[in-house]
């Protein structure tokens, strides 16, 4: 799956708020290519909220928007 | 008992994990303070997600329920879907909710709050709105189901205390049903003594420990004096009067003049 998902041409999307060019093709394969190694993610995809369960079937097309985020300190 | 969408808590001190000079700091001053009622947020994730991991990692020790907030959001819009992210991400129907209106006061947008609390109650969530002291407002939230109501004290992270006494007095009495915190501006354990005398339920604070010179000796000492605010309200405090009235039994006084002599 890696390996297919190199060899996709690029897409662009908006990920937290800057735009990148990447191959990846799911969410999951989207946290791989971006190197993201912690554990605690929640993920909204065009600002739906994509449950951690459909991480590997869930695609990317060009112009998504991806928010990715962790659990912060908060007052 | 602190009773919370049916949860019942005996701390009376919700407290935030912000703000601390380390996390050990943070750590110790939660678990000191008593608190079993932590705020967090939800952020973008940087430095591969590790920053996320290894304060959820503390959080997750300190054993305590999670109150998520949707801290720095200035539309429904954004408050509903980081509330949603929030859900997602700590796995409760918790949402501790904050539309902003102002970027110098950082009050809230209480139009805005009330719409979301909406949107977010009837999704399943159970809301905590950060709100003013405007009594309809707090109104309007219990009566679209808010079982929490959370006016601010004055502005956050202003350390002012409690500025509209008289108000937040107001709602106590006309809202006898529902869980009121004042959350927002508290800066001295006084302040937070001060609430729960008012016969508030529970504070929610962060700077004022955080902030202060030693985080963990300041979470000991709010946590007594809202321990203190509590019996004290719960005793049922004196009226004030307009005159003195003496204390020691004036019969009795010796040299004393009989009352007929002349």
């Amino acid at each position: 799956m890696q390996k297919a998902a190199v060899q996709n041409p690029a897409i662009a999307l908006t990920v937290n708020g800057e735009r990148r060019s990447v191959h990846a093709r799911t969410l999951r394969e989207l946290l791989a290519e971006l190197e993201l190694e912690g554990e605690f993610f929640a993920i909204a995809l065009n600002r739906r909220v994509v449950t951690r369960a459909r991480w590997n079937e869930t695609s990317l097309h060009d112009g998504d928007n991806v928010e990715i985020v962790t659990p912060r300190q908060g007052g | 008992m602190l009773e919370l969408y049916g949860q019942k808590f005996s701390s009376r001190l919700l407290i935030g994990t912000a703000r601390y000079p380390s996390l050990p700091v943070m750590q110790e001053a939660v678990k000191t303070s008593g608190a079993e009622i932590v705020t967090v947020s939800v952020r973008r994730e940087n430095a591969g997600g590790k920053d996320g991991d290894s304060f959820w990692n503390i959080i997750r020790e300190l054993n305590v329920k999670v109150l998520p907030n949707t801290a720095g959001c200035y539309s429904v819009e954004d408050a509903v879907s980081t509330a949603e992210l929030a859900r997602e991400l700590f796995n409760t129907k918790w949402i501790k909710l904050e539309v902003l209106g102002d970027r110098a006061t950082l009050q809230p947008d209480v139009v805005g709050t009330l719409e979301a609390a909406k949107i977010l109650l009837a999704d399943g969530f159970e809301v905590f709105p950060y709100c003013t002291e405007d009594l309809t407002v707090a109104k309007r939230l219990a009566d679209a189901g808010c079982k929490v109501v959370m006016p601010w004290g004055s502005q956050i992270g202003s350390g002012k205390g409690i500025i509209h006494d008289e108000a937040l007095k107001r709602i106590r009495t006309e809202l006898p049903g529902i869980s009121l915190v004042i959350d927002a501006g508290l800066g001295a354990p006084s302040h937070a003594a001060k609430a729960l005398e008012m016969g508030y339920d529970a504070v929610l604070l962060n700077t004022a420990v955080a902030g202060s010179g030693n985080p963990v000796r300041m979470a000991k000492a709010f946590a007594q004096a809202i321990e203190a605010g509590r019996a004290a309200f719960e005793s049922g405090m004196m009226k004030p009067r307009e005159i003195a009235q003496a204390s020691t039994p004036v019969a009795g006084t010796p040299f004393a003049k009989p009352a007929n002599a002349s």
